[in-house]
C-alpha cells in the first residue's frame, strides 16, 4: 500500500475539557484540528507545550472527563500505543540499540507486519530521503538531519491519524531546516492527518503552520489555558 | 513472571529442607551405622573404599561416611550435633590421641568389655577405654636426599642453623590447622623445655614455609622448594612403593638424636550409641572388624600408615622405615596444648 | 513488580546477611561481659595481626596504584580513538584467575626449582611476604587500569581542545581537565583493591609462609579450623576486617559528596561517544596488548604440568574421576549466577523509584553493597550457625554453597547492572509506546537490548568468579559434592600433584574465558558498573 491510499481513514481532532494538573500549575485546553491542518501551539518556554503533547499522547494522566476525540474516538480512555498518533520527539529518541532500517520500521513489526515487506516499505521510505544507503548503519553514526529524517520515517510509517512535532528542527542550520519543512509539507499533501507542532522559531510557524495555539499563561497564575487563534500561512 | 518468582521464593529453601529431611529419614533405618571421618579416608582410593565394604559384609549393616575436613572437625561436629539436640552418628573413625581428651567426652567407653584381637595391638598404642586404635606412624623429617645427601640422624637443635647450604631447609604444617604440624610443635616444647621461646626465635630464619596442612606442605617439599619436610615416616614407604625398581628412592626418613612424636589414629562409638542390646552389638561387631587381621592389612597402601596389629604382613617398604631412637611424649591436656599454642604465636612475631 | 523486587530483596539481605552476621556474632560472644569482650579486640597478638593486614594490603594498593594509573590513562586514550579495542579484554582476565591457581603458578615461577630460578634469577621471594604482594600487583594492577581507563575516556576531547587553544600547558590541561574527571575512578578502584587485600587468604596463607606473614582472614581460617575452632576469636577477626574494608569505602562515598557539592558545574556519567579526529599512534596498541598479556603471563605457567599429566587427565575424564567434580562446579556456578543476577535485577528495578540523591536510597546502595567488605568465611560460618538446625550442611548441600557465593558475588552483579537505571532514555520508552507497543514489546525491543550485555556479563562474571571460589564450597561440601577447586586441593592430599596442577590448568582456562565472555559481551557498560 502506497502512503497516500487510505487517506479516508483520516479524521478530525478535537479536544474538550482537557486539563492537566502539575503540582504547581494547570493546564486546560479545548480546541480542534481538522484533516489537513497543521497547528502550531505557541507560548513562553516553560509554560507547558511538551507537556501538552505528552498529555494528548497518553504519556501524562490527564483529569477524568477529558474528551480528545478523533472521529467519534474518545483516545483519553485508551493507553498510549493504541492512540496511533505519530510522536517526533525534540531529541530524536532513535532507539541506539537498532539500526536505521529497523527504527524506521519499528510501527509496522509492532502491527505484525512480516519482516519482507516492513523491510521494502522501509526502503522505500530512505530512498525518497536519500537515506537508502545507511539502511543498516547505527543510528549513532548519522547527521542531525539525517537522524531528523529517520525520526520522520518512524513517525509516519505506520500512518498514524493525529501526528505530534515537538520542536522538530531545533538544533538543524537554517538551510536543512528549509529542506526538511519542504520534505514534510511534502509528506503532510499525501497524507494529510492533524498535525499538531510545538515550536519556538517563526520560520517553522510560518512555513508549517495553518493556524495557531495560543497558551495563556498569566505569570503569578497556576491556570494555564489555551485557545484557537486565526492566522494565515 | 509474578507466579514465577513466588515459585522460586519457596522452592530454593524447600532445597535445604529436602537436603536435611533425607538425612534425617535415612539416620532413622535400623541397620545402618553413620560415621563421622576426616577427608582422605573417602576419597577414592583411600581406606574407607576397602575397609567399609568389608564392615558392612561382615557386620551386616549399612555404613552411611559423613566426613568434613579433617579429624579436629569432628569433634566440632559432635558439638554441632549437641547444639542441635539432633545426634546423628555412632561412630567417630579417625582422631587421634591428641583430640582424644577433647573428645571423649562425647564419646561411650567399653566398660568391662574389649574387642577380639584388642591383645594384638601394641601396648604402647593404647590411650584409653573407649578409644580403639587403628593404625600409627611416627613423624619425622622427611629428606629429598638428590639435595641434601645426609642421612644421618640430626639434633632438633640443628634446625636453628643452615643446612648444607639451605638456609631456608624445612617445610613445616601449622599446629593450629595440621596434626603434624602440632605434633612437631609439642615435640619441640618437649624437647627445648624453658628454651622454648629462644628456640623457635632462633628457627624462624630457617623454615622455608609454615603450610596449612600436610598436603600444601607435601606438594612444596615434592617441587623441589625444600630439601626437608615435617611428615609421617611412611610417606618414604609410599615413595619406596612408587618408585619403579632399578631406581633408588630419595625420599628418606632422618631420625631425631632426641626421638620423635607418635600419631595414632582410632575409632571411637559415640556416647548415646549403644543404647539398646541390637546396637551395642553392631557397634561392638564393627570395633572387631577394624582391628581385624584383614581390615588391619589394607592398613599400609590404602591409608599410607602402620597397621596396630603386630601379626599382620607389611609391605617390604614399611619392613625397612627405621625406627626412631626414642618416642617423644608430648602434652594431650587442652589446655596445655592451648598455652603452649599461645606461647609459640607470641614467640615467631617479629 | 515494585513492591515485589523490593520484598526479595530485603528478604534475600535479611537472610543472607544479616541473619548470618547475627548468629556469628551473638554465637561469639554469648556469656562475655562487654568488657571481656571489648579487651579481646585489643589482644596484643590481633593487634599485631591487624597491623601487618595494613601494611601488606597498603603497600599492595600502593604498588597498584602506581603502576595502574599511568597504565589507565594511556588505556584510556587509546580508548577513546577505538571504542572496539580487545585490550580491555585482555586486561580482565585476570580476574578469572582462581587465588589457589595463581598460587601454585606463583610458586612454580619463584621457587627454589621454579622458572626465574632456571634462567638463573632466584629473588628468594617465596613464602615471604613480598611473595604475596608481588601475586596481588599481578591479579590488581588490570583493575585499577580498567577503571582510569573508564574514567579517562570520560574526558571530552574537546575541552582538551579548548584548553590547548586557551594556551593551557600539558599539566594544566591535566591538572584541570583530566584528573577531575580520573580521580574517583582512581580512589575508587584503590579502595576496591586494598579491600580485597585485606580479605586476601589463598596467596597470604601459601606465598606468604604462614606465621609469622599473617593477616587477619588467615588468622580467622585458623580459628575455625581443626582442633581451635575459637569461634570468639574468629568473630573478633571478622570485625576488624570489616572495618578496615568499609571504613575506607564510607570515607570515599562522604568525601565525594562533600567533593561533588563543591564542583556543581562538572557534569558526571557522559555517554560514552567515538571520538573522531587523530588519535594516539597505532604502536601504543601493540604495547598496551604487551602490557595486558604480560599480567597474564605468570598464569601460564601452570600449563608446565608433564604431557603424561595431560593424558591422564583425558582418561579421567572420560572415566568419570574428574567429570563429577566438574559438572558440579557448573551446577554452583550456574546457580550462584542466576540467584545474585537475578536479586541484583530486582534490587536494581526496586531502587529505582527511589530519588536519585535520596540518603535511603544511599543507604540501600551501600547496604546492599556491604558483602563486599565481609570475608567470605565468616559468612559461610555465619551461614553454617543460622541455619544448621534446619539443614545439615555436613550432608553436604549445593543450595548453601550456592547462597553463600551468590551473597558474596551479589555487590559485583549489582555494580555491573546498577548504571542501566541512571542512563535509561525515557524519550526512547515513549516513542515505542507511540509507536504502539505494548509493556513487553518496549522491554523486549528497547529496553532488553540495553540490558542483555550487562545481564550475560554479570552471570559470566559471577560464574567464572565462582568456578574459582574456595571459601563458600569448604563448609557445605560432602563426599557426593566436591567442586573442582576442592578435587584439586584433595589430589594434592593423595600425592597427585602434577594431575592436581593440570586440574588447576583446566580450571584457569574455563575461569579465562568466562571473563573474556563477559567483557566481550558487556564492552565497556560493564567497566562502568564494575568500577563505580
Amino acid at each position: 500500500m502506497s502512503f497516500g491510499e487510505g487517506t479516508s481513514q483520516l479524521e478530525d481532532f478535537t479536544v474538550r475539557n482537557l486539563k492537566v494538573t502539575w503540582p504547581d500549575f494547570s493546564l486546560s485546553a479545548d480546541f480542534q484540528i481538522r484533516v489537513g491542518e497543521r497547528v502550531a501551539l505557541i507560548g513562553k518556554s516553560g509554560s507547558g507545550k511538551t507537556t501538552l503533547l505528552r498529555a494528548l499522547a497518553g504519556l501524562e494522566p490527564v483529569e477524568p472527563g477529558a474528551e480528545i476525540l478523533l472521529g467519534g474516538r474518545n483516545l483519553a480512555v485508551l493507553p498510549a500505543q493504541k492512540r496511533e498518533i505519530g510522536f517526533l520527539f525534540q531529541d530524536h529518541a532513535l532507539f541506539e540499540s537498532m539500526n536505521v532500517l529497523d527504527n524506521c520500521t519499528f510501527a509496522l513489526r509492532m502491527q505484525g507486519v512480516a519482516r519482507s515487506i516492513r523491510d521494502e516499505e522501509g526502503r522505500r521510505w530512505l530512498k525518497k530521503v536519500s537515506l537508502a544507503e545507511h539502511a543498516l548503519s547505527s543510528v549513532t553514526t548519522l547527521s542531525g538531519g539525517e537522524r531528523q529524517r529517520v525520526a520522520f520515517i518512524r513517525a509516519l510509517i505506520g500512518r498514524p491519524r493525529l501526528i505530534f512535532l515537538d520542536e522538530p528542527f531545533s538544533s538543524l542550520d537554517l538551510e536543512l531546516r528549509e529542506t526538511l519543512r519542504r520534505e514534510f509539507r511534502d509528506l503532510h499533501t499525501l497524507w494529510p492527518a492533524p498535525v499538531l507542532l510545538v515550536t519556538h522559531d517563526e520560520g517553522d510557524i510560518l512555513a508549517l503552520a495553518t493556524a495557531r495555539l495560543k497558551l495563556r499563561w498569566d505569570s503569578g497564575h497556576p491556570d494555564r489555558k489555551i485557545t484557537r487563534e486565526l492566522t494565515t500561512g | 513472571m509474578k507466579p514465577l518468582f513466588f515459585i522460586a521464593g519457596i522452592a530454593l529453601p524447600g532445597l535445604f529442607l529436602i537436603q536435611g529431611g533425607v538425612s534425617a529419614v535415612q539416620a532413622a533405618e535400623s541397620n545402618e551405622i553413620v560415621l563421622y571421618t576426616y577427608d582422605s579416608i573417602l576419597t577414592k582410593g583411600g581406606l574407607g573404599e576397602k575397609l567399609f565394604p568389608l564392615i558392612e559384609k561382615k557386620v551386616g549393616c549399612k555404613i552411611k561416611a559423613l566426613a568434613w575436613g579433617d579429624a579436629g572437625q569432628i569433634l566440632t561436629r559432635l558439638q554441632v550435633d549437641e547444639r542441635r539436640k539432633k545426634p546423628v552418628a555412632q561412630i567417630v573413625f579417625g582422631i587421634d590421641q591428641q583430640i582424644w581428651p577433647s573428645i571423649k567426652a562425647w564419646t561411650e567407653d567399653w566398660k568391662s568389655w574389649t574387642p577380639k584381637g584388642y591383645e594384638k595391638v601394641g601396648k604402647n598404642l593404647k590411650i584409653g577405654n573407649g578409644f580403639l586404635p587403628f593404625d600409627y606412624s611416627f613423624l619425622g623429617v622427611i629428606a629429598n636426599t638428590k639435595l641434601v645427601p645426609n642421612r644421618k640422624p640430626v639434633s632438633v637443635f640443628d634446625l636453628t642453623r643452615s643446612l648444607e647450604g639451605f638456609n631456608r631447609h624445612i617445610v613445616l604444617e601449622d599446629p593450629r590447622t595440621s596434626t603434624p604440624g602440632l605434633s612437631f610443635l609439642l615435640m619441640t616444647e618437649a624437647i627445648t623445655g624453658s628454651s622454648f621461646i629462644k628456640f623457635w626465635k632462633d628457627f624462624r630464619p630457617h623454615w622455608l614455609t609454615i603450610a596449612p596442612s600436610w598436603s600444601s606442605a607435601y606438594h612444596l617439599f615434592i617441587r623441589g622448594e625444600a630439601p626437608w619436610v615435617w611428615s609421617y615416616f611412611t610417606s618414604q614407604a609410599y615413595h619406596e612403593e612408587k618408585t619403579p625398581s632399578g631406581e633408588r628412592n630419595p625420599y628418606q626418613v632422618v631420625l631425631f638424636k632426641e626421638g620423635q612424636p607418635l600419631q595414632i589414629e582410632g575409632v571411637a562409638a559415640v556416647r548415646g550409641s549403644m543404647s539398646t542390646v541390637e546396637s551395642r552389638k553392631r557397634i561392638q561387631k564393627f570395633l572387631e572388624v577394624v582391628i581385624s587381621p584383614e581390615a588391619q592389612a589394607l592398613i599400609p597402601t590404602s591409608n599410607w600408615m602402620l597397621p596396630v596389629r603386630s601379626d599382620v604382613r607389611l609391605p617390604e617398604s614399611f619392613k625397612r622405615l627405621p625406627r626412631p631412637l626414642k618416642v617423644i611424649q608430648v602434652k594431650t591436656d587442652p589446655d596445655e596444648v592451648k598455652q603452649v599454642l599461645n606461647e609459640w604465636a607470641r614467640s615467631i612475631q617479629p | 513488580m515494585i513492591f515485589f523486587s523490593a520484598l526479595w530483596t530485603s528478604v534475600a539481605w535479611v537472610l543472607a546477611v544479616l541473619v548470618p552476621l547475627i548468629a556469628v556474632l551473638s554465637f561469639g560472644f554469648s556469656g562475655q561481659s562487654s568488657a571481656e569482650g571489648a579487651a579481646g579486640f585489643f589482644d596484643p597478638l590481633i593487634l599485631s595481626v591487624v597491623k601487618l593486614t595494613l601494611v601488606q594490603a597498603a603497600s599492595s594498593t600502593a604498588i597498584c596504584v602506581l603502576m595502574g594509573y599511568p597504565l589507565g590513562l594511556f588505556l584510556g586514550k587509546w580508548l577513546q580513538f577505538h571504542p572496539r579495542s580487545r585490550i580491555p579484554t585482555l586486561m580482565a582476565l585476570p580476574y578469572g584467575v582462581s587465588t589457589l591457581v595463581a598460587a601454585m603458578a606463583w610458586i612454580i615461577l619463584l621457587g627454589r626449582n621454579g622458572v626465574l630460578s632456571g634462567l638463573g634469577i632466584f629473588p628468594d621471594w617465596a613464602y615471604t611476604l613480598k611473595a604475596a604482594i608481588l601475586a596481588h600487583v599481578f591479579l590488581n594492577v588490570p583493575w585499577v587500569a580498567l577503571s582510569v581507563a573508564y574514567s579517562r575516556t570520560q574526558v571530552p576531547l574537546r575541552e582538551i581542545d579548548a584548553s590547548i587553544t586557551l594556551g593551557g600547558s600539558s599539566w594544566q590541561i591535566y591538572r584541570f581537565v583530566t584528573w577531575p574527571r580520573v580521580k574517583w575512578g582512581l580512589l575508587s578502584a584503590a579502595v576496591q583493591v586494598f579491600s580485597l587485600c585485606v580479605m586476601s587468604f589463598t596467596l597470604v596463607l601459601i606465598l606468604g609462609g604462614g606465621p609469622p606473614v599473617e593477616t587477619l582472614e588467615t588468622l580467622l581460617y585458623s580459628f575455625i579450623r581443626y582442633r581451635a575452632l575459637d569461634i570468639q576469636s574468629a568473630v573478633i577477626c571478622g570485625l576488624w576486617e570489616m572495618v578496615l574494608t568499609l571504613a575506607p569505602w564510607f570515607v570515599l562515598i562522604v568525601f565525594r559528596r562533600w567533593a561533588q557539592h563543591n564542583e556543581k558545574g562538572l557534569k558526571w556519567g557522559v555517554h560514552f561517544q567515538p571520538i573522531s579526529g587523530v588519535g594516539p599512534p597505532l604502536y601504543w596498541g601493540w604495547l598496551l596488548s604487551g602490557v595486558a598479556i604480560f599480567f597474564i603471563l605468570p598464569y601460564l605457567v601452570v600449563f608446565s604440568a608433564p604431557l603424561a599429566t595431560w593424558h591422564t587427565l583425558a582418561l579421567g575424564l572420560i572415566r568419570g574421576d574428574w567429570f563429577e567434580a566438574l559438572v558440579i562446579s557448573i551446577e554452583l556456578a550456574c546457580l550462584s549466577a542466576a540467584l545474585s543476577v537475578l536479586t541484583a535485577i530486582l534490587a536494581v528495578f526496586s531502587l529505582k523509584t527511589l530519588p536519585r540523591m535520596s540518603p535511603l536510597r544511599r543507604l540501600f546502595e551501600t547496604l546492599l553493597t556491604l558483602p563486599s567488605g565481609l570475608s567470605i568465611l565468616v559468612l559461610a560460618l555465619g551461614f553454617w550457625l543460622a541455619y544448621g538446625q534446619w539443614v545439615d550442611p555436613f550432608e553436604g548441600s549445593l543450595a548453601a554453597m550456592a547462597s553463600v557465593q551468590a551473597t558474596v558475588f551479589f555487590p559485583l552483579a549489582f555494580r555491573i547492572l546498577w548504571p542501566l537505571s541512571e542512563i535509561g532514555s525515557f524519550t526512547q520508552l515513549d516513542a515505542a509506546f507511540t509507536l504502539g507497543a505494548s509493556r513487553f514489546q518496549v522491554f523486549r525491543w528497547v529496553e532488553w537490548p540495553r540490558w542483555r550485555g550487562p545481564v550475560v556479563s554479570s552471570i559470566a562474571a559471577v560464574a567464572g568468579g565462582s568456578l574459582a571460589e574456595l571459601g563458600a564450597v569448604s563448609f557445605f561440601y560432602s563426599e557426593k559434592l566436591i567442586p573442582l577447586p576442592l578435587l584439586i586441593s584433595r589430589w594434592m592430599a593423595k600425592y597427585r600433584f602434577d594431575e592436581a596442577q593440570g586440574l588447576a590448568a583446566f580450571l584457569l582456562l574455563v575461569s579465562c574465558f568466562l571473563i573474556f565472555f563477559a567483557f566481550r559481551i558487556g564492552r565497556m557498560s560493564e567497566m562502568r558498573g564494575v568500577l563505580r
